[in-house]
Protein backbone atom coordinates (compact mmCIF):
# COMPACT_ATOMS: atom_id res chain seq x y z
CA UNK A 1 0.00 0.00 0.00
CA UNK A 2 1.40 3.20 -0.93
CA UNK A 3 2.05 6.20 2.07
CA UNK A 4 -0.64 8.91 0.96
CA UNK A 5 -3.25 5.31 1.31
CA UNK A 6 -1.38 4.10 4.58
CA UNK A 7 -2.00 7.98 6.00
CA UNK A 8 -5.53 8.42 4.29
CA UNK A 9 -6.68 5.28 6.59
CA UNK A 10 -5.24 7.06 9.61
CA UNK A 11 -7.12 10.30 9.04
CA UNK A 12 -10.60 8.09 7.97
CA UNK A 13 -10.34 6.04 11.63
CA UNK A 14 -10.05 9.58 13.79
CA UNK A 15 -13.72 9.74 13.87
CA UNK A 16 -13.45 5.87 15.66
CA UNK A 17 -10.82 7.22 18.14
CA UNK A 18 -13.86 8.53 20.99
CA UNK A 19 -14.52 4.94 21.54
CA UNK A 20 -11.43 5.14 23.40
CA UNK A 21 -12.48 7.05 26.00
CA UNK A 22 -14.23 4.49 26.64
CA UNK A 23 -12.15 1.39 26.36
CA UNK A 24 -10.43 -0.59 29.11
CA UNK A 25 -7.76 -1.21 27.56
CA UNK A 26 -7.63 1.96 24.85
CA UNK A 27 -6.06 1.07 21.32
CA UNK A 28 -3.11 2.90 19.97
CA UNK A 29 -2.66 5.08 17.41
CA UNK A 30 -2.97 9.08 16.56
CA UNK A 31 -4.34 10.93 19.75
CA UNK A 32 -3.52 14.92 19.69
CA UNK A 33 -4.88 17.57 19.80
CA UNK A 34 -7.20 18.44 16.99
CA UNK A 35 -4.98 21.42 15.80
CA UNK A 36 -1.68 20.06 15.38
CA UNK A 37 -3.49 16.64 14.11
CA UNK A 38 -2.23 17.35 10.24
CA UNK A 39 1.06 18.19 12.09
CA UNK A 40 0.97 14.76 13.45
CA UNK A 41 0.05 13.13 9.72
CA UNK A 42 2.89 14.83 7.96
CA UNK A 43 5.56 13.68 10.91
CA UNK A 44 4.30 10.09 10.08
CA UNK A 45 4.28 10.68 6.89
CA UNK A 46 8.16 11.44 7.11
CA UNK A 47 8.75 8.24 9.07
CA UNK A 48 6.35 5.96 7.28
CA UNK A 49 9.05 7.45 3.92
CA UNK A 50 12.09 6.48 6.04
CA UNK A 51 10.76 3.21 6.97
CA UNK A 52 9.62 1.83 3.43
CA UNK A 53 13.30 3.29 2.27
CA UNK A 54 14.40 0.34 4.89
CA UNK A 55 12.16 -2.19 3.80
CA UNK A 56 9.66 -2.47 6.71
CA UNK A 57 6.40 -3.22 5.99
CA UNK A 58 3.61 -1.04 7.47
CA UNK A 59 -0.57 -1.40 8.33
CA UNK A 60 -2.83 0.80 9.41
CA UNK A 61 -6.00 -1.41 11.57
CA UNK A 62 -9.52 -0.22 11.63
CA UNK A 63 -9.56 1.95 14.51
CA UNK A 64 -6.21 3.73 13.13
CA UNK A 65 -3.71 1.70 14.91
CA UNK A 66 -0.46 1.95 13.89
CA UNK A 67 1.68 -1.41 13.15
CA UNK A 68 5.30 -1.45 11.38
CA UNK A 69 7.31 -4.77 11.16
CA UNK A 70 10.96 -4.92 10.07
CA UNK A 71 11.83 -7.24 6.59
CA UNK A 72 12.22 -10.48 7.25
CA UNK A 73 10.87 -10.30 11.19
CA UNK A 74 7.83 -11.37 12.39
CA UNK A 75 7.89 -9.44 15.15
CA UNK A 76 5.24 -6.56 14.84
CA UNK A 77 5.27 -3.21 16.73
CA UNK A 78 2.91 -0.42 17.46
CA UNK A 79 3.56 2.73 16.46
CA UNK A 80 1.61 6.03 18.58
CA UNK A 81 1.68 9.37 18.31
CA UNK A 82 0.53 11.59 21.33
CA UNK A 83 0.90 14.52 23.90
CA UNK A 84 2.28 12.97 26.89
CA UNK A 85 3.62 14.71 29.87
CA UNK A 86 7.18 13.86 31.06
CA UNK A 87 6.04 13.21 34.52
CA UNK A 88 7.36 9.83 35.56
CA UNK A 89 5.39 8.66 38.37
CA UNK A 90 1.54 9.68 38.52
CA UNK A 91 0.94 7.54 41.62
CA UNK A 92 3.59 9.76 43.33
CA UNK A 93 1.42 12.67 42.50
CA UNK A 94 -1.81 10.98 43.54
CA UNK A 95 -0.70 10.23 46.69
CA UNK A 96 0.66 13.53 47.50
CA UNK A 97 -2.29 15.11 46.60
CA UNK A 98 -3.90 13.09 49.24
CA UNK A 99 -3.36 15.75 52.04
CA UNK A 100 -2.87 18.63 50.16
CA UNK A 101 -5.79 20.67 47.79
CA UNK A 102 -2.78 21.11 44.90
CA UNK A 103 0.97 20.71 43.84
CA UNK A 104 2.88 22.95 42.56
CA UNK A 105 5.10 21.43 39.05
CA UNK A 106 7.71 22.95 36.95
CA UNK A 107 5.55 23.82 33.44
CA UNK A 108 8.94 21.66 32.06
CA UNK A 109 6.81 18.44 33.48
CA UNK A 110 3.66 18.70 32.11
CA UNK A 111 4.31 20.35 28.75
CA UNK A 112 1.93 19.08 26.09
CA UNK A 113 4.57 18.17 23.45
CA UNK A 114 3.91 15.56 21.03
CA UNK A 115 5.77 12.27 22.03
CA UNK A 116 6.28 9.57 19.26
CA UNK A 117 6.02 5.76 21.02
CA UNK A 118 6.71 2.11 20.13
CA UNK A 119 6.13 -0.97 21.54
CA UNK A 120 6.36 -4.88 20.32
CA UNK A 121 3.49 -6.57 20.03
CA UNK A 122 4.10 -9.11 22.98
CA UNK A 123 3.07 -9.33 26.30
CA UNK A 124 4.69 -7.33 29.25
CA UNK A 125 6.35 -5.16 26.38
CA UNK A 126 7.01 -1.65 27.83
CA UNK A 127 6.25 1.58 25.57
CA UNK A 128 9.36 4.14 24.70
CA UNK A 129 8.58 7.42 23.91
CA UNK A 130 10.37 9.64 21.84
CA UNK A 131 9.94 13.46 22.08
CA UNK A 132 9.20 14.96 18.90
CA UNK A 133 11.47 18.06 19.50
CA UNK A 134 14.27 16.75 20.52
CA UNK A 135 14.77 15.33 16.97
CA UNK A 136 14.01 19.23 15.45
CA UNK A 137 12.68 17.99 12.17
CA UNK A 138 15.17 15.94 11.27
CA UNK A 139 13.18 12.57 10.03
CA UNK A 140 16.38 10.83 8.54
CA UNK A 141 17.91 10.65 12.15
CA UNK A 142 14.52 10.03 14.41
CA UNK A 143 13.63 6.84 11.90
CA UNK A 144 17.05 5.63 12.00
CA UNK A 145 16.88 6.08 15.88
CA UNK A 146 13.48 3.92 16.51
CA UNK A 147 14.43 1.37 13.53
CA UNK A 148 17.54 0.85 15.85
CA UNK A 149 15.49 0.25 18.71
CA UNK A 150 13.42 -2.34 16.99
CA UNK A 151 16.43 -3.87 15.69
CA UNK A 152 17.63 -4.28 18.83
CA UNK A 153 14.77 -5.92 20.32
CA UNK A 154 14.14 -8.19 17.79
CA UNK A 155 17.63 -8.88 18.96
CA UNK A 156 16.56 -9.84 22.04
CA UNK A 157 13.53 -12.03 21.49
CA UNK A 158 14.34 -15.87 21.07
CA UNK A 159 11.06 -16.78 18.63
CA UNK A 160 10.41 -16.11 15.74
CA UNK A 161 7.68 -14.36 16.78
CA UNK A 162 4.00 -14.83 16.83
CA UNK A 163 3.69 -15.44 12.76
CA UNK A 164 0.84 -13.52 10.62
CA UNK A 165 -1.84 -12.27 12.49
CA UNK A 166 -4.53 -10.19 10.94
CA UNK A 167 -4.52 -6.50 11.92
CA UNK A 168 -8.20 -6.10 12.27
CA UNK A 169 -11.14 -7.65 14.66
CA UNK A 170 -13.29 -6.14 16.94
CA UNK A 171 -12.45 -7.76 20.79
CA UNK A 172 -15.32 -7.84 23.37
CA UNK A 173 -13.36 -4.99 24.79
CA UNK A 174 -14.11 -3.35 21.35
CA UNK A 175 -17.88 -4.17 21.83
CA UNK A 176 -17.99 -3.00 25.40
CA UNK A 177 -16.74 0.06 24.85
CA UNK A 178 -18.87 0.80 21.31
CA UNK A 179 -22.08 -0.01 24.46
CA UNK A 180 -20.65 2.58 26.74
CA UNK A 181 -19.93 5.08 24.12
CA UNK A 182 -23.18 4.47 22.13
CA UNK A 183 -25.05 4.77 25.71
CA UNK A 184 -23.64 8.20 26.84
CA UNK A 185 -24.26 9.18 22.73
CA UNK A 186 -27.88 8.69 22.89
CA UNK A 187 -28.63 9.20 26.00
CA UNK A 188 -30.94 7.86 28.98
CA UNK A 189 -33.86 6.63 27.04
CA UNK A 190 -31.66 4.88 24.15
CA UNK A 191 -31.61 0.50 24.72
CA UNK A 192 -27.38 1.33 24.50
CA UNK A 193 -27.52 3.46 27.88
CA UNK A 194 -29.56 0.91 29.28
CA UNK A 195 -26.94 -1.93 28.39
CA UNK A 196 -24.44 0.10 29.43
CA UNK A 197 -25.43 0.73 33.17
CA UNK A 198 -26.04 -2.91 33.43
CA UNK A 199 -22.55 -3.74 32.04
CA UNK A 200 -21.10 -1.81 35.02
CA UNK A 201 -22.81 -3.91 37.53
CA UNK A 202 -21.31 -7.45 35.86
CA UNK A 203 -18.33 -8.13 37.06
CA UNK A 204 -16.65 -10.05 34.50
CA UNK A 205 -18.20 -10.55 30.83
CA UNK A 206 -16.71 -13.83 29.43
CA UNK A 207 -18.08 -13.67 25.88
CA UNK A 208 -20.37 -10.80 24.30
CA UNK A 209 -21.62 -11.24 20.69
CA UNK A 210 -23.57 -8.55 18.36
CA UNK A 211 -25.60 -10.47 15.95
CA UNK A 212 -28.27 -8.97 13.55
CA UNK A 213 -30.23 -7.54 16.24
CA UNK A 214 -29.71 -9.20 19.51
CA UNK A 215 -26.93 -8.69 21.40
CA UNK A 216 -26.01 -11.97 23.87
CA UNK A 217 -23.59 -10.83 27.42
CA UNK A 218 -22.19 -14.31 28.54
CA UNK A 219 -21.48 -13.75 31.94
CA UNK A 220 -18.86 -15.44 34.54
CA UNK A 221 -20.10 -19.26 34.00
CA UNK A 222 -22.14 -21.04 30.85
CA UNK A 223 -25.01 -20.36 30.91
CA UNK A 224 -25.79 -17.46 32.80
CA UNK A 225 -26.29 -15.05 29.37
CA UNK A 226 -28.98 -12.55 28.56
CA UNK A 227 -30.07 -11.41 25.44
CA UNK A 228 -30.85 -7.65 24.27
CA UNK A 229 -32.55 -6.67 21.40
CA UNK A 230 -31.77 -3.13 19.52
CA UNK A 231 -33.11 -1.77 16.45
CA UNK A 232 -31.94 0.55 13.52
CA UNK A 233 -30.21 3.66 14.82
CA UNK A 234 -27.94 0.75 16.81
CA UNK A 235 -27.44 -1.39 13.99
CA UNK A 236 -26.15 1.73 12.04
CA UNK A 237 -24.22 2.71 14.71
CA UNK A 238 -22.67 -0.78 15.21
CA UNK A 239 -21.78 -0.96 11.49
CA UNK A 240 -19.78 2.30 12.20
CA UNK A 241 -17.63 1.27 15.09
CA UNK A 242 -16.96 -2.12 14.91
CA UNK A 243 -14.79 -3.29 12.12
CA UNK A 244 -16.03 -6.97 11.74
CA UNK A 245 -19.86 -5.81 12.48
CA UNK A 246 -21.38 -5.95 9.00
CA UNK A 247 -19.56 -9.89 8.69
CA UNK A 248 -20.89 -10.94 11.48
CA UNK A 249 -24.36 -9.77 10.43
CA UNK A 250 -24.04 -11.64 7.03
CA UNK A 251 -23.14 -15.08 8.42
CA UNK A 252 -26.29 -14.65 10.98
CA UNK A 253 -28.66 -13.61 8.05
CA UNK A 254 -26.80 -16.86 6.23
CA UNK A 255 -27.25 -18.86 8.94
CA UNK A 256 -31.53 -18.00 9.16
CA UNK B 1 10.41 34.67 29.98
CA UNK B 2 9.99 30.89 31.23
CA UNK B 3 7.65 30.81 34.09
CA UNK B 4 8.75 28.18 36.52
CA UNK B 5 7.25 26.19 38.76
CA UNK B 6 3.28 27.69 37.92
CA UNK B 7 1.67 24.76 36.63
CA UNK B 8 -0.94 23.19 38.96
CA UNK B 9 -1.58 19.66 39.29
CA UNK B 10 -5.35 18.62 40.90
CA UNK B 11 -6.67 15.76 41.94
CA UNK B 12 -10.02 14.70 40.10
CA UNK B 13 -13.18 13.33 41.45
CA UNK B 14 -16.32 12.15 40.13
CA UNK B 15 -18.92 14.54 39.97
CA UNK B 16 -22.84 13.44 40.53
CA UNK B 17 -25.69 15.60 39.54
CA UNK B 18 -27.63 12.89 37.98
CA UNK B 19 -28.39 9.85 40.32
CA UNK B 20 -29.65 8.02 37.01
CA UNK B 21 -26.54 7.92 35.37
CA UNK B 22 -23.73 5.98 36.89
CA UNK B 23 -20.17 7.14 34.64
CA UNK B 24 -17.58 4.52 34.13
CA UNK B 25 -14.76 4.95 35.93
CA UNK B 26 -12.46 4.50 32.67
CA UNK B 27 -13.97 8.28 31.87
CA UNK B 28 -12.17 9.63 34.85
CA UNK B 29 -9.20 11.19 34.05
CA UNK B 30 -6.28 11.18 36.63
CA UNK B 31 -5.20 14.38 36.82
CA UNK B 32 -5.55 17.99 35.73
CA UNK B 33 -2.78 20.14 34.84
CA UNK B 34 -2.99 23.63 33.99
CA UNK B 35 -0.91 26.73 33.83
CA UNK B 36 -1.78 30.12 35.82
CA UNK B 37 -0.61 31.98 33.40
CA UNK B 38 -1.32 36.08 33.45
CA UNK B 39 -4.11 35.71 30.55
CA UNK B 40 -5.90 32.99 33.12
CA UNK B 41 -5.08 35.48 36.04
CA UNK B 42 -7.07 38.45 34.26
CA UNK B 43 -9.64 36.17 33.38
CA UNK B 44 -10.46 35.14 36.93
CA UNK B 45 -10.11 38.97 37.65
CA UNK B 46 -12.69 40.00 35.45
CA UNK B 47 -14.98 37.37 36.42
CA UNK B 48 -14.60 38.31 40.41
CA UNK B 49 -15.51 41.94 39.44
CA UNK B 50 -18.51 40.74 37.74
CA UNK B 51 -19.72 38.66 40.77
CA UNK B 52 -19.59 41.40 42.97
CA UNK B 53 -20.80 44.05 40.63
CA UNK B 54 -24.33 41.86 39.86
CA UNK B 55 -24.09 40.13 43.49
CA UNK B 56 -23.61 36.32 41.56
CA UNK B 57 -22.44 33.19 43.79
CA UNK B 58 -20.44 31.48 41.35
CA UNK B 59 -19.43 32.13 37.35
CA UNK B 60 -19.19 29.31 35.16
CA UNK B 61 -16.65 29.77 31.99
CA UNK B 62 -15.53 27.77 29.10
CA UNK B 63 -11.90 27.23 28.76
CA UNK B 64 -8.98 25.55 26.84
CA UNK B 65 -6.06 26.08 29.29
CA UNK B 66 -6.75 22.96 31.18
CA UNK B 67 -5.16 19.71 30.42
CA UNK B 68 -6.48 16.25 31.50
CA UNK B 69 -4.40 13.32 32.04
CA UNK B 70 -5.14 9.52 32.34
CA UNK B 71 -3.34 7.12 34.16
CA UNK B 72 -4.23 4.25 31.79
CA UNK B 73 -3.28 5.94 28.61
CA UNK B 74 -0.55 7.58 30.32
CA UNK B 75 -1.35 10.44 28.07
CA UNK B 76 -3.45 13.56 28.03
CA UNK B 77 -7.00 13.24 26.00
CA UNK B 78 -8.61 15.81 24.21
CA UNK B 79 -12.21 15.11 23.72
CA UNK B 80 -13.21 16.71 26.47
CA UNK B 81 -14.92 19.87 27.12
CA UNK B 82 -13.75 22.10 30.12
CA UNK B 83 -14.91 24.59 32.23
CA UNK B 84 -13.53 26.51 34.78
CA UNK B 85 -15.99 28.05 38.11
CA UNK B 86 -15.01 30.87 39.65
CA UNK B 87 -16.64 32.43 43.23
CA UNK B 88 -15.01 34.81 45.68
CA UNK B 89 -12.21 32.91 46.74
CA UNK B 90 -11.67 30.23 44.79
CA UNK B 91 -11.40 28.22 41.44
CA UNK B 92 -11.80 24.88 40.30
CA UNK B 93 -12.25 22.91 37.14
CA UNK B 94 -15.05 20.41 35.93
CA UNK B 95 -15.01 18.30 32.58
CA UNK B 96 -17.27 16.12 30.59
CA UNK B 97 -15.96 13.83 27.72
CA UNK B 98 -17.49 14.17 24.39
CA UNK B 99 -21.01 12.64 24.28
CA UNK B 100 -22.36 14.37 27.39
CA UNK B 101 -23.76 17.26 28.13
CA UNK B 102 -23.09 17.73 31.43
CA UNK B 103 -19.91 17.83 33.59
CA UNK B 104 -19.05 14.24 35.56
CA UNK B 105 -16.03 14.98 36.54
CA UNK B 106 -14.58 18.40 39.32
CA UNK B 107 -11.31 18.89 40.97
CA UNK B 108 -10.75 20.00 44.09
CA UNK B 109 -11.17 23.82 44.87
CA UNK B 110 -7.74 26.19 44.99
CA UNK B 111 -7.41 29.93 46.81
CA UNK B 112 -7.35 32.68 44.22
CA UNK B 113 -4.88 34.03 46.56
CA UNK B 114 -2.28 31.08 46.90
CA UNK B 115 -1.84 30.89 43.22
CA UNK B 116 -1.10 34.82 42.44
CA UNK B 117 2.60 34.97 41.64
CA UNK B 118 3.25 38.03 42.79
CA UNK B 119 2.70 39.19 46.39
CA UNK B 120 -0.98 39.61 47.37
CA UNK B 121 -1.83 43.25 47.35
CA UNK B 122 -2.84 44.64 50.06
CA UNK B 123 -5.69 47.52 50.23
CA UNK B 124 -6.17 50.20 52.90
CA UNK B 125 -9.02 52.05 53.41
CA UNK B 126 -9.77 55.96 52.83
CA UNK B 127 -12.17 57.01 55.16
CA UNK B 128 -12.51 60.33 52.98
CA UNK B 129 -14.11 58.41 50.17
CA UNK B 130 -16.93 58.21 52.40
CA UNK B 131 -17.78 61.51 51.65
CA UNK B 132 -18.82 61.44 48.02
CA UNK B 133 -22.71 61.53 47.50
CA UNK B 134 -22.54 57.85 46.10
CA UNK B 135 -21.19 56.66 50.17
CA UNK B 136 -23.65 58.95 51.44
CA UNK B 137 -26.58 57.60 49.83
CA UNK B 138 -25.83 54.38 50.59
CA UNK B 139 -24.86 54.70 54.56
CA UNK B 140 -28.31 56.85 54.55
CA UNK B 141 -30.35 53.40 53.34
CA UNK B 142 -28.03 51.19 55.35
CA UNK B 143 -29.08 53.59 58.36
CA UNK B 144 -32.25 53.84 57.56
CA UNK B 145 -32.52 49.97 57.51
CA UNK B 146 -30.56 49.69 60.64
CA UNK B 147 -33.36 51.78 62.36
CA UNK B 148 -35.92 49.69 61.02
CA UNK B 149 -34.15 46.59 62.39
CA UNK B 150 -33.71 48.31 66.07
CA UNK B 151 -37.62 49.16 65.98
CA UNK B 152 -38.72 45.66 64.76
CA UNK B 153 -36.25 44.06 67.20
CA UNK B 154 -37.91 46.03 70.26
CA UNK B 155 -41.04 45.02 69.25
CA UNK B 156 -40.05 41.10 68.70
CA UNK B 157 -38.53 41.22 71.97
CA UNK B 158 -40.74 43.11 74.20
CA UNK B 159 -43.88 39.79 73.20
CA UNK B 160 -41.19 37.13 73.34
CA UNK B 161 -41.32 36.82 77.04
CA UNK B 162 -44.91 37.09 76.86
CA UNK B 163 -45.34 34.15 74.19
CA UNK B 164 -42.59 32.13 75.87
CA UNK B 165 -44.80 32.60 78.98
CA UNK B 166 -48.16 31.71 77.38
CA UNK B 167 -46.52 29.14 75.98
CA UNK B 168 -45.68 27.47 79.23
CA UNK B 169 -49.13 27.50 80.18
CA UNK B 170 -50.84 23.79 80.45
CA UNK B 171 -53.97 23.11 79.32
CA UNK B 172 -55.90 22.47 82.42
CA UNK B 173 -55.07 26.24 83.81
CA UNK B 174 -55.68 27.60 80.35
CA UNK B 175 -58.85 26.05 80.46
CA UNK B 176 -59.97 26.96 83.89
CA UNK B 177 -59.28 30.50 83.50
CA UNK B 178 -61.26 30.78 80.16
CA UNK B 179 -58.39 31.65 78.17
CA UNK B 180 -59.07 31.04 74.56
CA UNK B 181 -55.81 29.69 74.52
CA UNK B 182 -55.71 29.48 70.39
CA UNK B 183 -56.92 32.63 69.83
CA UNK B 184 -54.48 34.81 72.16
CA UNK B 185 -51.42 32.60 71.65
CA UNK B 186 -52.16 32.30 67.98
CA UNK B 187 -52.23 35.68 67.49
CA UNK B 188 -49.39 36.33 69.37
CA UNK B 189 -47.27 33.58 68.18
CA UNK B 190 -47.92 34.99 64.42
CA UNK B 191 -46.71 38.48 65.32
CA UNK B 192 -43.73 37.01 67.18
CA UNK B 193 -43.12 35.49 63.54
CA UNK B 194 -43.91 38.29 61.45
CA UNK B 195 -41.44 40.15 63.14
CA UNK B 196 -38.91 37.61 63.44
CA UNK B 197 -39.03 36.89 59.35
CA UNK B 198 -38.96 41.23 59.03
CA UNK B 199 -35.94 41.38 61.09
CA UNK B 200 -34.21 38.64 58.68
CA UNK B 201 -35.29 40.39 55.57
CA UNK B 202 -33.79 43.71 56.50
CA UNK B 203 -30.56 41.97 58.17
CA UNK B 204 -30.13 40.23 54.64
CA UNK B 205 -30.59 43.66 52.76
CA UNK B 206 -28.45 45.64 55.01
CA UNK B 207 -25.48 43.04 54.26
CA UNK B 208 -26.15 43.38 50.32
CA UNK B 209 -25.62 46.83 50.67
CA UNK B 210 -22.67 47.06 52.96
CA UNK B 211 -21.27 44.38 51.07
CA UNK B 212 -22.39 46.99 47.66
CA UNK B 213 -20.81 50.29 49.92
CA UNK B 214 -17.46 48.43 50.25
CA UNK B 215 -17.39 47.32 46.73
CA UNK B 216 -18.03 50.34 44.89
CA UNK B 217 -16.68 52.91 47.24
CA UNK B 218 -13.07 50.97 48.37
CA UNK B 219 -12.96 48.39 45.32
CA UNK B 220 -13.03 45.74 48.16
CA UNK B 221 -14.75 42.21 47.18
CA UNK B 222 -14.68 39.34 49.54
CA UNK B 223 -11.53 37.16 49.53
CA UNK B 224 -9.30 40.94 49.40
CA UNK B 225 -6.61 41.64 51.70
CA UNK B 226 -6.82 44.59 53.47
CA UNK B 227 -5.27 46.61 56.13
CA UNK B 228 -6.75 49.62 58.39
CA UNK B 229 -5.17 51.83 60.56
CA UNK B 230 -8.32 53.57 63.29
CA UNK B 231 -8.16 57.05 63.68
CA UNK B 232 -7.43 56.88 67.45
CA UNK B 233 -4.58 53.74 67.21
CA UNK B 234 -1.40 53.49 66.27
CA UNK B 235 -1.09 49.80 65.09
CA UNK B 236 -2.73 48.64 62.12
CA UNK B 237 -4.85 45.61 61.36
CA UNK B 238 -4.76 43.21 58.63
CA UNK B 239 -7.10 40.27 57.35
CA UNK B 240 -8.78 39.02 54.82
CA UNK B 241 -12.09 40.00 53.62
CA UNK B 242 -15.06 37.08 54.69
CA UNK B 243 -18.26 38.93 55.56
CA UNK B 244 -19.10 42.21 57.07
CA UNK B 245 -22.08 42.95 59.51
CA UNK B 246 -23.70 46.63 60.65
CA UNK B 247 -23.93 46.82 64.19
CA UNK B 248 -26.11 50.94 64.63
CA UNK B 249 -23.35 52.80 63.52
CA UNK B 250 -20.90 50.94 63.05
CA UNK B 251 -20.03 48.73 59.59
CA UNK B 252 -17.73 45.69 61.15
CA UNK B 253 -15.66 43.73 58.25
CA UNK B 254 -14.55 40.37 59.68
CA UNK B 255 -12.12 38.09 58.58
CA UNK B 256 -8.60 35.76 59.36
CA UNK B 257 -5.63 37.61 60.21
CA UNK B 258 -3.12 38.29 58.14
CA UNK B 259 -0.02 37.01 59.95
CA UNK B 260 3.73 39.00 59.80
CA UNK B 261 5.00 35.92 57.15
CA UNK B 262 2.50 37.28 54.67
CA UNK B 263 0.33 33.62 55.28
CA UNK B 264 -3.67 33.47 56.68
CA UNK B 265 -3.45 33.27 60.45
CA UNK B 266 -6.33 31.21 62.45
CA UNK B 267 -7.49 33.94 64.34
CA UNK B 268 -10.34 36.32 63.21
CA UNK B 269 -10.18 39.87 63.05
CA UNK B 270 -12.41 42.95 62.73
CA UNK B 271 -12.32 46.57 61.18
CA UNK B 272 -14.80 48.55 62.45
CA UNK B 273 -15.91 52.05 60.13
CA UNK B 274 -17.74 54.30 61.82
CA UNK B 275 -19.96 56.16 59.68
CA UNK B 276 -20.53 58.96 61.97
CA UNK B 277 -23.67 60.78 63.11
CA UNK B 278 -25.92 62.54 60.97
CA UNK B 279 -26.18 66.14 60.70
Amino acid sequence: MNIQKLISSVRQSKKLRPLNDFHRSPRSGIDVIDKEFNEALSLLKELFKQFKANGCKIDISFYGEVFVSLPASLHRFELAISNRPSIKNAENLLKNLESVQFIKLDSFDTDNTLVVSIKTIRSRAEWKHYSVSEFKSDYGLFAETILKELRQRVGYYSNQGPGERTVNHSSTEDKIAAIHYGGALYGSTSMLFYLSQHLRKVIYVSDLSINGNQITVNKSYPGDETNHYFGKKEDAFFKKYLFDYAAMSRDHDNNN
Amino acid sequence: MVNKNNVICLGVNELYQNKQIHYSPITLPTLCFFEFTQTLQDTVDNARELLFEKSIHEITIQTSQVNWYFNLTNRYHHNIQSLMHVDAYSISFSGMLRPYKQPHFTTAKISINQLKFNQIPINSINLDQLTTPLAKGLINKIKHLSRQYSEQEDLYYSIEPLVSHLRELDEKTAFDIHLDSDLQLGLLNKKGNEFYSKMETIETEINYLSEQLLYQIFGLKKGDWLSYIPANNETSTQLQFDHCRVYGNTLNIIGPCITKAGTLGKREQYINIEFGEEK
